[in-house]
């Protein structure tokens, strides 16, 4: 079944949002927006499903929408119109203190830069969100020793995260996610920041524990490699729009456009889905 | 050339021909004196010399002792009111026949011990405040078993003279030596005192505003001896008895070269004495139209013309053209002047007077507070005090020799005999820097939460920051009394700023995606705030406190000079009575203390 359902979710960055939404409609021109209302637009009525356990890789240039589409599902970002039901139910509704309880409760994410807190040991890191749900700190940190371990990591608990590699650092990033034991886990570009060697052993890993976890995982990547490798189907975004969603054969096979094909041939050279 | 051409020419060139005579060409230096007799005297003999012989002045401002110097030097060629029989220095010049006095500018002059009118009915005589009554109602509020005199400001003659006395009638260990820094806030004590008909002792002289403006009535003294006078002006003497001041001998004084080139002025001087009643009306007219001694000066002159021109030469006086010259009409080039002073000079005087006290309820506690601290600070040993020192620098650095050299820095203090008052220093500084944290800690957050209240609040420390202190310092003394409350006001505003700036600026430079992540998981705004937010705005918050704590070390002499004691107090004393080295041993007292606090705060910043 549907985890995740985005429908005809825009967003607008400027003062006059609720005016530029009628042109957004319209399918006026994202400069034509811009030059009227002194809006960009970010998203344009973008709907998707990511269904239960999937791996939904979203892949674009820089400046597509894909990081600005992620935050919406945990409401790091509000949308200016449209809708985005998480198991079923409209979150854009939640007051501060419901949005609070589904940001502890139902959905994790893990960052391109970390964000780790630095004045913390990477025990205290990995329990930041069990901790922050106010729940009993020695069982957290017992579960936050738990996922240490699982990624990797045993022996550096009391390490702050400024000792460590930028590898190690995102394994901390991934426990502290996987911590809090929800059933949304969104990456953005969460590997991105890392050398190629690290970055293949991080999607091992995240493979390795998918395989026995079953999350649904949102990953943003630009690497059509990287989407490739991980995902079980891949969503194009070009503009703030969806271009094409698909499994990665349907993808390489069918390029929906020059815009799609160009990715798919960056990796001309490389074999297709064995790698 | 005809012998009418000649007479022509002398008569056009007559005025020139008299500057060459009575100045030299060169400009007369007047010492710029700064109490309101002396300015308002400066100012009318300007005002003749200027417009009557037609020479050049000008004024040089300074403290009395370093202006005599001058005169003795003939870097300042007139001393408008010089209390001749009060200075040493003034004295030795004499006897060097390097200066000259001449003439009075006023006789009958009085100094002495004063109460306001409506404190006299039983209350006559310096004999009568030892009296545990006495002592009760001139209470200091600082030190509540004893009473308070109000003294002169040091590095004033008169303030050695008053210590003098005090020890003389016993009284020394019963009332404290007050001393409020400077005449202006010494003014402001008495005045704001007089409007609320508060108790107050204090030493005050006539002429001046004070004695045309406020009904006061001088205590009786034993009468003048010379043996006395001469023990009690001598710093050696044994201030044994004590006695009323003589009758005093002010005079002008001048420079030996200026009376032997300007014999023509000197003449002038040796006839321009001003009657004591004029000379008193017209400086409380000043203080209370707020007029320049300038202003003051022209006003006199159109007043009481047959006065002057009985002073000055027959050709000066009519030279001199008063009505020509008005009065506080200043041009300006802008059609709508409007001025705040008169409402903001009357609000004060209404504040001052209906609402005084509740500002002194305030005041009350915030000495309480202040006290409490001394005394803690006091009560410590001062092995316990440099070993706690030294033991916060090694918890904020972990370096050793850091905390060796604080350790010896604050012992050192207390060789150079500083102790006593670096702790009363100390103490201020602690108590304000918790004020301003207390203040900058929340309102610095506040400002990085809310844009509305930030571009509010970045104007206000504007002004804090560069409004002169004076603006705000003498009304702050009148509403709360002279001392460490106004004192602890000053510092607070001057190094509130820093600390509000940096908070904000710390908080604003969390990194957006940690502050991301952490909402990602669902934590609170509070939580937020606490244990990521300020944690990593933790190293530039410190550096606020780190600059409340320099600023705030750097107001010490201002404090001292609305009477705060301390190691600003012995600087402003220092400065004032030439006695430099005692300005500097306090000087590098502060050093020490700065560099001591400065080492600490940052080493807490840098850690973690």
């Amino acid at each position: 079944m549907a985890k995740i359902e985005l429908h005809k979710l825009t967003k607008l960055f400027g003062a006059q949002e609720a005016e530029a939404v009628p042109m957004v409609e319209q399918g006026a021109e994202k400069q034509a927006i811009l030059a009227k209302t002194g809006c960009s637009l970010a998203l344009r009525r973008v709907d998707l499903t990511v269904e239960e356990g999937e791996i939904m890789v979203v892949i674009g240039l820089s400046g597509s929408g894909k990081s600005t589409l992620v935050r919406h599902i945990n409401r790091l970002i509000d949308p200016t119109a449209g809708q985005v039901l998480v198991d079923g139910k409209d979150i854009t509704g939640l007051d501060d203190e419901a949005l609070r309880e589904f940001r502890r409760r139902s959905v994790s994410m893990v960052f391109q830069g970390f964000g780790l807190m630095p004045h913390r040991t990477v025990l205290e890191n990995v329990a930041f969100g069990l901790l922050a749900r106010e729940e009993d700190k020695a069982r957290s940190f017992d579960k936050a020793r738990h996922w240490i371990e699982t990624v990797g990591l045993s022996g550096y608990e009391a390490a702050k995260p400024e000792g460590l590699s930028g590898g190690m650092r995102q394994r901390v990033g991934l426990a502290r996610a996987l911590a809090v034991d929800t059933g949304i886990l969104l990456m953005d570009e969460a590997f991105s920041a890392l050398d190629p060697l690290t970055r293949a052993d991080m999607q091992d890993l995240l493979l390795d524990l998918q395989a026995r976890l079953k999350k649904t995982v949102l990953f943003v990547t630009h690497d059509l490699d990287e989407a490739i490798r991980l995902g079980n189907r891949i969503a194009v975004m070009r503009d703030g729009e969806l271009v094409q969603v698909d499994t990665p054969a349907g993808i390489l096979d069918n390029p929906e456009d020059d815009y799609v094909r160009r990715f798919v041939q960056r990796r001309s050279g490389k074999t297709g889905l064995s790698s | 050339m005809t012998p009418r051409l000649i007479l022509l020419l002398l008569l056009v060139f007559s005025p020139v021909l008299a500057r060459a005579d009575e100045c030299g060409g060169r400009t007369i230096m007047f010492a710029g004196l700064n109490w309101e007799s002396g300015e308002f005297i400066t100012a009318v003999l300007r005002a003749l010399i200027e417009k009557g012989y037609g020479c050049r002045t000008d004024s040089i401002p300074g403290n009395t002792i370093t202006l005599e110097q001058a005169v003795a030097n003939d870097d300042v060629q007139l001393f408008a009111e010089e209390w001749v029989s009060r200075s040493d220095v003034w004295k030795k010049a004499v006897a060097a026949g390097q200066a000259k006095a001449v003439g009075h500018p006023f006789t009958g002059a009085a100094e002495g011990w004063y109460v306001p009118d409506y404190l006299a009915a039983g209350l006559h005589s310096v004999e009568q405040l030892r009296e545990p009554r006495y002592v009760a109602l001139f209470k200091d509020p600082e030190q509540p078993d004893r009473g308070r005199f109000l003294n002169c400001p040091s590095g004033w003659t008169c303030e050695a003279v008053n210590s003098a006395k005090l020890h003389a009638y016993g009284l020394d260990g019963v009332y404290v030596d007050f001393r409020p820094g400077t005449g202006p806030a010494m003014d402001a004590a008495i005045t704001a005192a007089y409007l609320q008909r508060r108790p107050l002792l204090f030493y005050s002289w006539s002429p001046s505003p004070i004695a045309g403006r406020l009904k006061l009535v001088r205590l009786d003294e034993p009468p003048y001896t010379p043996e006395c006078w001469e023990d009690l002006t001598s710093a050696k003497g044994s201030h044994q008895k004590g006695c009323a001041a003589p009758e005093a001998d002010v005079a002008y004084g001048v420079s030996a070269p200026f009376a032997e080139q300007a014999p023509e002025l000197v003449a002038l001087l040796e006839k321009a004495t001003f009657p004591l009643d004029t000379l008193n009306q017209a400086l409380a007219a000043m203080a209370e139209r707020k007029r320049s001694p300038e202003a003051q000066a022209q006003e006199f002159l159109k007043e009481h013309g047959e006065l002057w021109r009985s002073w000055v030469s027959p050709e000066a006086a009519q030279r001199i053209d008063v009505a020509g010259t008005t009065l506080e009409t200043r041009t300006s080039a802008f059609p709508w002047v409007v001025s705040i002073r008169g409402p903001v000079n009357d609000g004060l005087e209404k504040l001052v007077r209906d609402h005084g006290s509740a500002f002194r309820s305030i005041a009350r506690a915030g000495l309480a507070l202040i006290g409490l601290v001394d005394r803690g600070l006091a009560a410590l040993p001062w092995w316990l005090l440099v070993a706690a020192f030294a033991g916060l620098a090694w918890a904020g650095s972990r370096r050793p020799v850091l905390a060796l050299a604080v350790a010896l820095l604050m012992t050192g203090l207390g060789v150079l005999g500083l102790w006593e008052l670096m702790l009363q220093t100390l103490s201020l500084m602690l108590l304000s820097t918790a004020i301003t944290l207390l203040i900058g800690l929340p309102a610095g957050i506040l400002c990085a939460k809310r844009r509305g209240v930030k571009a509010l609040v970045l104007p206000v420390l504007d002004a804090m920051q560069t409004m002169p202190s004076f603006v705000y310092l003498i009304p702050a003394l009148m509403l709360f009394g002279l001392g460490k409350v106004p004192a602890m006001l000053a510092t607070i505003v001057y190094s509130l700023p820093p600390m509000i700036r940096l908070t904000t600026l710390g908080i604003e430079q969390v990194d957006p995606e940690i502050r991301e992540a952490a909402a990602s998981f669902g934590v609170t705004p509070f939580r937020m705030l606490v244990s990521v937010e300020l944690p990593l705005a933790r190293p530039t918050v410190m550096a606020g406190v780190n600059q409340a704590i320099m600023l705030a070390l750097s107001m010490v002499v201002v404090a001292s000079m609305i009477g705060a004691r301390g190691l600003g107090e012995q600087v402003l004393n220092g400065i004032q009575t030439l006695d430099i080295g005692q300005g500097l041993e306090a000087g590098i007292g502060i050093v020490v203390l700065a560099f001591v606090l400065d080492r600490i705060t940052q080493g807490f910043g840098r850690r973690g």
